[in-house]
């Protein structure tokens, strides 16, 4: 009776390690919740929660191309050229015009290099910002609010099973190099 | 010991000590006197430890995991850039269009180049340009890696120190009034084709009267433009039209591989040659030449014959046409054996049945051979028509005789500045010593090279031009056709165009940009009436990359009938002809790896060059491929690996020039042999045909880097060829395939597209543009002769080279070959990990991130069309990098890859299908390979739409299938070689 304990005992502690060793390693690579420190601390909930600046005003590129793109300083000197421009962080857009320098942004949404994705065909298609980029106007600090693993794609697509062209057989044949070459 | 201080003592150590390890073992690992204690010790001990095996891995497991999971857990920090400005017009992540003019040779073929966030990645042929039609040949598409080019000129130097514009434009117009007040100013250029240009250079000499401008070229046509002053009476380029040659003769003129213009030529002689779409009015080509060319091998009758003999073939053919025309005609007496007789006699009478629709070629640089020909041109009725004479005003083309007597004058110290722009008479000059001699006798040297070269080493000022793809300029195309070269980036250093420096320097404040609107107003507007106002006409010929103001002169000039001296001699001992090979040409492309790798289409020879001996020469040598020889004339001698071409003129070396650069970047650098020595001048013109050389066999072995040694189809019929009765359809094709075999697969469902490509063997030419459009697409790595060497080449499309017939004078087929996508494919079976899968549009799909390199997938590949990523390749040189397409990811190490049918282009066509709400179709985009084809051998399409240009060539020719035996059922197929036989 006791080894028949010790055995189950023994076994559970190897299941719980098993399945503690998957839920982490499926984590690997997974940066989802990164929030990082940027050069400037540039407020989204500023912008597009406080001022309702739609998204596509400095991310134009999303609804043409792949990425969405990090809007060009001068973009910001639109409004900052009137508007606070005697802040410090001001300053600096300023100061990167001025040396010809870029401002140096710590990227938040990256995914590898073997993955192909789409903005213009999202956006297009009448896919929300909010649906994968999260509460983006309630955001302080920018942060990657889905995993944006491959498993998540998909179960997007499949939740939406019911309304080809959308879902993963009609978007995609089903075929690995529609988002991997 | 500190590990500062030991490494230290390593140092001294490493110094005194120069001989490598081999392995382990032949090192003394025993003493103490080559490691500190304990050190070797400490590194071998988990071998050396008496453990048992278990022990064993468990540590290795353990020294595996930890670096592993330690590895996951970091994120690498990136930076992501936002323009400051955006140009107008830019979206990142979306591709701009520009259409521009090549300047990889002086054929000057229209461009359209991608550029992406602002950096061109690709170039591709412009479909609107008046000559070039759409195609672009290997060097031009490689021209876009030698823009990034890590190994060009930074910034101007002053006597090999940096220095600034400011300060050269401060100093060289000083030194160019002292040196034209003590003797002549040279600028040696190439040719000039830009009216413009010749415009900046003329202001110059305004200023400087002492100047002279020479343009050089190793391979010049200088013979070739002499000879229509001495039979025709004009200065003229001739333009050469093939749109109802029914018979085209070439005296070893490889005029679809380095002559003249070879995609202009390639894209008229595959429409000529259309079997179908001609209803049987197929171009005849008959190619006599010493050497195996890519155009020769293409020929429906090749006849080799001895370098130094192709002047007697040109005389007899002469005196039998004149004879066939009953017009005398002062031609020399010439002595031929029978059967090449009959063969040439043949020939003349098939031109005399096709007169005024035929066109006779020489590849020869000696005036009288290019006189003889526009006699034959003359008596056929040709000029005018298929040889239109264009008038050579707005183009300065190099003239041998010129270059001589300027190194002459240099030698003489009667020269006082010179001034080289792109030229490199320092690689290419016949004799180096002279060069040197000359060029030190010379006080001022200027150089406005783009990147380092043997001419600008012994430069005192070094102020670097731009690449086309940073400039402005125009080119004269012939009969009222201009092109423009528009810059597609900011220039990537402190470089500027040579014409600004020399405006700069003739006191001019208006820029080049400025200058060539300024002639274009001037002198190109006002011959037009279509355009009202100026703008509109500019901003026309900037869209359109050109523009065509007509008013070529159809005036026929008068034919003198001119006393002619060719040598008809027969060959007794050796020959040797120079040539160019199809990617390195006469050398200035000689630092582009993609051209070095780029294999040759007929010897299929990568990285090197080698003397070329005929089957028999060699046997009779006792050589074969790879012993090394010794090449000598006279007092020059090269010793080079020996290469067994079938098919090589009797008796004849052939040695290919622009190798051996001494001053280039890391790519060029010491690769093959210069030839340029066995260069002569002999009666005005550079010859690069000589009699009498030695071959004596010299000591060692030299592996050459080849991609192709099997030759032969062991008795398969993967190439196929079928009568011109058969291939309109009038005669059953011989051979009848079962397209019906028993599957052991299941069907695949039929998706909504069905990708295929149908090639068509009679109008692939070998010429390999798509070899390299493929690399600059798809991120294809280069990976260096070792590497080539043992089967690593990384080319995802091959063309593979098949002799039939004898080896004196064999028939050639060209076959590409990349991934035919099979329907049953043997991959797809064999992976375990189910990384290459099909696609619901019949692609195989390669999914790099799921590969783990077992490679079982290559082993069961009939096609050997898959490669694999034994290391990874260099993508590092931070220049080179940008060159790469973003589209498309850069595989690493231990991956497989292969063809994926441009899977991102058809994906950006879909795409651009989704968005106008319709289905993708034909024309919404071209494969890189498809689109680069000059000869447009290669169709791209949808098999399951019946109306596709693919479908219906399918269905309407005798479309096979490679290996259908096998029933894997590939997507690829190919139509049979139709030849035209006499």
């Amino acid at each position: 009776m006791k080894k028949i304990v010790t055995g189950l005992l023994a076994l559970t502690v190897i299941g719980l390690l098993i399945e503690l060793a998957v839920v982490q390693a499926k984590k690997i690579g997974n940066t989802q919740g990164y929030e990082p420190d940027q050069p400037i601390p540039f407020s989204h909930k500023i912008h597009a929660g406080e001022n309702k600046i739609d998204c596509r005003y400095c991310h134009f590129a999303s609804e043409r191309g792949r990425i969405a793109g990090i809007p060009p300083t001068q973009l910001c000197m639109n409004c900052h050229d009137q508007i606070r421009k005697d802040s410090p962080e001001i300053g600096k857009l300023r100061e990167a015009i001025a040396s010809d320098r870029p401002v140096e942004w710590v990227r938040v949404h990256e995914l590898p290099a073997f993955v192909y994705f789409n903005h213009s065909e999202h956006v297009r298609g009448g896919v929300n910002c909010q649906q994968c980029h999260g509460p983006v106007e309630s955001m302080t600090r920018m942060r990657q609010h889905s995993s944006l693993t491959m498993g998540w794609c998909l179960n997007c697509h499949r939740d939406m099973g019911n309304a080809p062209p959308h879902d993963v057989k009609t978007a995609t044949g089903g075929d690995c190099a529609r988002c991997h070459y | 010991m500190p590990l500062l201080e030991w490494m230290g003592t390593m140092d001294d150590k490493i110094k005194d000590a120069p001989k490598y390890w081999q392995s382990i073992d032949s090192q003394n690992v025993s003493g103490t006197d080559e490691f500190p204690s304990g050190f070797v010790e400490e590194l071998f001990e988990v071998v050396n430890a008496k453990k048992s095996r278990r022990e064993f891995l468990t540590v290795l497991g353990f020294s595996v995991a930890i670096p592993a999971l330690t590895s996951c857990n970091k994120i690498p920090v990136t930076k992501a850039l936002g323009f400051l400005n955006r140009e107008e017009g830019t979206v990142p992540g979306v591709a701009n269009w520009y259409a521009s003019t090549c300047g990889g040779c002086e054929a000057a073929c229209g461009l359209l180049v991608k550029t992406r966030e602002g950096r061109p990645i690709k170039v591709e042929g412009n479909p609107d340009s008046p000559h070039s039609r759409g195609g672009v040949c290997a060097v031009g598409q490689a021209t876009v890696l030698s823009l990034y080019d890590s190994a060009r000129f930074v910034q101007p130097l002053a006597e090999g120190k940096p220095t600034t514009w400011a300060e050269i434009d401060g100093q060289i117009p000083g030194l160019l009034r002292t040196a034209s007040a003590k003797g002549k100013i040279v600028l040696i250029t190439g040719r000039v084709s830009s009216p413009s240009t010749l415009a900046v250079i003329a202001r110059f000499r305004e200023k400087y009267p002492n100047c002279e401008h020479v343009p050089f070229e190793p391979f010049s046509y200088s013979a070739l433009f002499e000879s229509f002053e001495k039979t025709h009476g004009v200065r003229a380029i001739p333009e050469y039209s093939l749109s109802d040659v029914e018979t085209l003769v070439s005296i070893g003129a490889d005029f679809l591989g380095s002559w003249y213009g070879p995609v202009a030529f390639a894209k008229a002689y595959s429409v000529q040659r259309d079997v179908s779409k001609r209803k049987g009015a197929m171009l005849r080509h008959v190619q006599v030449e010493a050497l195996m060319s890519v155009a020769g091998s293409n020929a429906d009758l090749r006849v080799p014959v001895a370098a130094g003999e192709e002047a007697l073939v040109l005389a007899t053919l002469l005196q039998e046409v004149s004879k066939l025309s009953g017009r005398s005609i002062e031609s020399p007496a010439v002595q031929m054996d029978g059967r090449l007789l009959a063969t040439v006699r043949t020939v003349a009478a098939d031109l005399w049945k096709a007169k005024g629709k035929s066109l006779v070629l020489s590849g020869s640089n000696r005036v009288d051979d290019q006189m003889a020909v526009n006699t034959i041109n003359e008596l056929l009725g040709n000029i005018g028509r298929s040889v239109k004479l264009m008038p050579a005003g707005e183009v300065a083309v190099a003239a041998d005789g010129r270059f001589e007597n300027l190194v002459s004058d240099m030698v003489g110290g009667k020269v006082s500045a010179l001034l080289s722009v792109d030229a490199n008479p320092g690689h290419a000059y016949y004799s180096t010593e002279r060069w040197q001699n000359g060029v030190s006798k010379v006080p001022l040297h200027i150089s406005l090279a783009e990147a380092p070269n043997e001419t600008s080493k012994s430069a005192h000022y070094i102020c670097p031009g731009n690449h086309f793809l940073e400039s402005w300029n125009d080119h004269s195309l012939g009969g009222g056709k201009y092109g423009l070269t528009q810059p597609t980036i900011q220039p990537l250093r402190a470089t500027r165009m040579f014409q600004e420096s020399l405006l700069r320097w003739a006191g001019e404040t208006l820029d080049y940009y400025d200058f060539i609107r300024s002639h274009w107003k001037a002198q190109i507007f006002a011959r037009q009436k279509r355009q009202l106002l100026f703008e509109g006409f500019w901003s026309q010929a900037v869209h359109d990359g050109g523009i065509d103001v007509g008013g070529a002169s159809n005036a026929k000039p008068v034919f003198k009938n001119p006393r002619l001296v060719l040598d008809t001699g027969k060959s007794e001992g050796l020959d040797l002809i120079l040539y160019q090979k199809t990617g390195i040409r006469d050398g200035r492309h000689a630092n582009n790896p993609w051209l070095h790798e780029l294999p040759d289409p007929i010897t299929k020879v990568t990285w090197d060059n080698y003397a070329q001996l005929s089957p028999e020469t060699a046997s009779k040598n006792g050589v074969k491929t790879g012993d090394l020889i010794s090449v000598q004339k006279g007092n020059i001698k090269l010793t080079l690996p020996v290469l067994v071409q079938p098919g090589l003129g009797g008796n004849t070396v052939a040695i290919a020039v622009g190798y051996g650069r001494t001053e280039c970047g890391k790519a060029g650098l010491g690769v093959g042999k210069n030839a340029y020595p066995f260069v002569a001048f002999v009666g005005g013109n550079y010859q690069r045909i000589q009699r009498g050389v030695q071959i004596t066999k010299a000591s060692g072995h030299y592996e050459l880097a080849l991609t192709q040694t099997h030759h032969v189809m062991e008795g398969r019929d993967l190439v196929r060829e079928i009568s011109k009765a058969e291939a309109l359809g009038t005669k059953t094709a011989a051979h009848s395939t079962e397209k019906e075999h028993p599957s052991m697969w299941p069907e695949h469902k039929p998706g909504e597209n069905r990708w295929g490509m149908a090639i068509d063997l009679s109008k692939c030419t070998g010429c390999s543009a798509c070899v390299i459009s493929c690399q600059a697409e798809n991120n294809v790595p280069v990976v260096g002769r070792e590497e080539v060497l043992k089967r690593r080449e990384m080319h995802w499309i091959r063309l593979d080279r098949y002799y039939s017939g004898n080896e004196s004078n064999p028939s050639v087929v060209h076959q590409p070959i990349l991934c035919q996508h099979c329907e049953n494919a043997p991959c797809e079976t064999v992976c375990p990990v189910l990384a290459t899968v099909h696609s619901s549009d019949g692609l195989n799909q390669q999914v790099y991130n799921r590969c783990v390199g077992t490679r079982y997938c290559a082993n069961n590949c009939p096609y050997k069309v898959r490669r694999f990523n034994w290391f990874d390749y260099s993508h590092d040189d931070a220049w080179g990098r940008m060159a790469l397409n973003p589209d498309i990811v850069v595989r690493s190490r231990g991956v497989m890859e292969k063809c994926s049918f441009c899977i991102q282009r058809i994906q950006e066509g879909r795409l651009k299908a989704k968005k106008e709400g319709r289905k993708v179709a034909e024309g919404d985009f071209k494969v890189a390979c498809q689109q680069s084809c000059p000869s447009d051998a290669i169709v791209f399409g949808d098999l399951a739409d019946p109306n596709s240009e693919v479908s219906k060539l399918l269905e309407h020719q005798k479309g096979y299938q490679l290996l259908e035996e096998l029933n894997v059922r590939p997507r690829v197929s190919f139509l049979p070689k139709v030849r035209n036989p006499l």
